[in-house]
């Protein structure tokens, strides 16, 4: 199986206010490996995914999908629709 | 690699910039440093093996080449993590590479076994003497760690965007 798997961990990232070493120190990986999640060139494991959606609080399908995550102005443009 | 959206070359020059300005090159991490480096301790193996062969004193240089490669994986395991444990990606990246450095090998000296069975006799190159044994065996095992290093280091993508953002 070679689905490509969308992510929005930086987004997630950015809103905690965490740099990449802070998420990897709290979710026991190494920093480079956060860059290889956030543009897609690692497929995490579930247990990884997990402790991902656990950092930030959410569910992993907010986190990660199949499809591609609608952009902001894409969201809000819906939001007035 | 996405970042570079399938364009190799782009991705090339990345790596070759590191390599030639020396981005965290002092510490041997540059991916496409450590391909160069591992080609060289090939070439040197097959020097020292050839040297062997010629009846000179070669089994030195084959060993070097070995001990330089493992040398090299030491450290520079050492200096990308320090002491702490392959998380799961790294793991891969290693396991892939491992499998590479054993399967490469295998396959070529399956191949020259087999030609051996054909060519013994008329001028294909086979260890005779326990030096020339020595020599293989350091070679082979060499090998190993060499092509096992290349494949670690061509599945690693450039360091730099991690360097650069790792704060961000």
């Amino acid at each position: 199986m070679t689905r490509e798997i969308h992510n929005r961990i930086a987004m997630f990232r950015a809103d905690a206010g965490m740099t990449r070493r802070e998420l990897a120190e709290a979710v026991g990986v190494n920093p480079q490996t956060i860059g290889f999640l956030e543009r897609g060139d690692y497929k995490p494991s579930l247990e990884l995914a997990l402790s991902i959606a656990e950092v930030f609080g959410v569910s992993v399908e907010l986190l990660f999908s199949f499809e591609p995550f609608p952009s902001l102005s894409q969201a809000l443009q819906k939001g007035h629709e | 690699m996405m970042a570079y959206k399938e364009n190799k070359v782009s991705e090339r020059l990345d790596r070759l910039a590191i390599a030639g300005i020396g981005a965290n090159a002092e510490n041997g991490t540059a991916p496409r440093l450590s391909i160069l480096a591992n080609l060289a301790f090939l070439a040197a193996g097959v020097a020292g093996l050839i040297l062997c062969a010629k009846g000179e004193v070669g089994s030195g240089l084959v060993f070097g080449a070995m001990f330089a490669a493992g040398t090299h994986t030491v450290i520079v395991e050492q200096r990308k993590r320090g002491n702490a444990p392959l998380d799961e990606r790294e793991r891969a990246i290693f396991w892939k590479a491992t499998a590479i450095g054993a399967f490469v090998p295998c396959v070529l000296i399956s191949g020259w076994v087999m030609l051996l069975g054909n060519f013994a006799d008329q001028g294909m190159w086979y260890p005779d003497r326990s030096e020339e044994w020595r020599a293989s065996g350091f070679f082979i095992l060499g090998m190993m760690s060499q092509i096992a290093n290349i494949a670690s280091a061509w599945m690693t993508p450039s360091y730099a965007a991690d360097l650069l953002d790792v704060e961000r």
